[in-house]
């Protein structure tokens, strides 16, 4: 499981793109939604891993990314909706980068498989290196950003 | 789809399916990998199977093997790994009935890799609640109507993060 910094800073480089401020904090909300879950459900709700399952999974997160949805004015619904997806399909994407010991990150056709994949591309030991990345990368955009607003006054 | 007309008949249905999603998940998690206890209490049964402990904790250790808690069920694993009594781990192994025990395929202690070390978790909730007051910037909820409104004077630019 990577940090959630990590997974804040992959949102937080990828939610340039947008123009709206509105829709990039929908989008780091998305981000962090699979894990405020999964946590929440384990942890508060005291429900076994399998129950948690759900919610690392791309399919298993869409009546989640809608309900969470329709708490938003209705103009909004249809936006917030596309980022709080889009952002948790970003943290799953993360997510199955890491090593879980052979048995993959992701159930990534769940409910119609149990199968996960997963790339093992970063291992618990590099959790340090990449919050620090993670650190890197947001400290490089906000100084970009900086620099862009300075030049823009002048 | 996202109207206000039958609101509350989908957010219950959302919310009715993310249910039902989570309780297929645990009758078919249970059915090819059940947990330590489902094992123990039928060991027959489970005989071969792949099991991933999660939050196991080594309650004795000595050169053949080590001892596991997992949620108030105990068994031994083997064969001796590098654990001292107190750690935790997450473990792959095998069931085998024949004692009954685990056969040891891989484990990682948790808080060797801060996971979920101390700071991990306080570096989590801080990111987490930026990522609440940042949304609190731009949206405010009203609870009394069940929806969040855009705030009026905004950054629809969005020149702000």
């Amino acid at each position: 499981m990577a940090a959630l910094l990590v997974h804040f800073a992959t949102a937080f480089a990828s939610g340039q793109a947008l123009r709206d401020g509105r829709l990039r904090a929908v989008l780091y909300l998305g981000v962090c939604l699979p894990e405020i879950l999964d946590q929440g459900l384990l942890f508060f709700g005291g429900a076994s891993p399998w129950v948690c399952l759900p919610v690392h999974s791309p399919l298993g997160l869409l009546p989640w990314c809608y309900a969470a949805a329709l708490l938003f004015e209705e103009d909004w619904r249809a936006r917030a909706f596309g980022a709080l997806l889009a952002g948790s399909w970003l943290h799953l994407l993360v997510e199955a980068g890491g090593h879980s010991m052979g048995e993959g990150a992701m159930a990534w056709a769940f409910p119609f498989t149990m199968d996960r994949i997963g790339f093992a591309l970063y291992r618990p030991q590099d959790a340090g290196t990449m919050v620090l990345a993670a650190g890197v990368v947001i400290a490089v955009i906000e100084l970009g950003a900086w620099f862009r607003g300075r030049s823009r006054r002048r | 789809m996202f109207s206000n007309r039958s609101f509350a008949w989908k957010l219950g249905a959302a919310l009715g399916m993310a249910a039902l999603l989570g309780v297929h998940s645990e009758r078919r998690g249970q059915s090819t990998s059940p947990d330590l206890g489902r094992c123990l209490a039928e060991p027959d049964r489970w005989e071969g199977t792949p099991l991933r402990l999660r939050g196991a904790r080594v309650t004795e250790s000595d050169a053949s093997g080590f001892e596991i808690d997992v949620h108030g069920s105990r068994t031994r694993v083997v064969p001796a790994a590098r654990v001292a009594t107190g750690d935790a781990i997450l473990l792959a192994g095998t069931f085998r009935a024949q004692g009954p025990f685990v056969q040891l395929v891989e484990f990682r202690k948790l808080e060797e890799h801060g996971e979920p070390g101390r700071l991990s978790v306080i570096a989590s909730i801080l990111v987490l609640s930026g990522v609440l007051l940042n949304l609190l910037r731009h949206f405010a909820f009203r609870p009394g109507v069940i929806q969040v409104k855009g705030v009026e004077g905004g950054d629809p630019a969005g020149t702000e993060a």
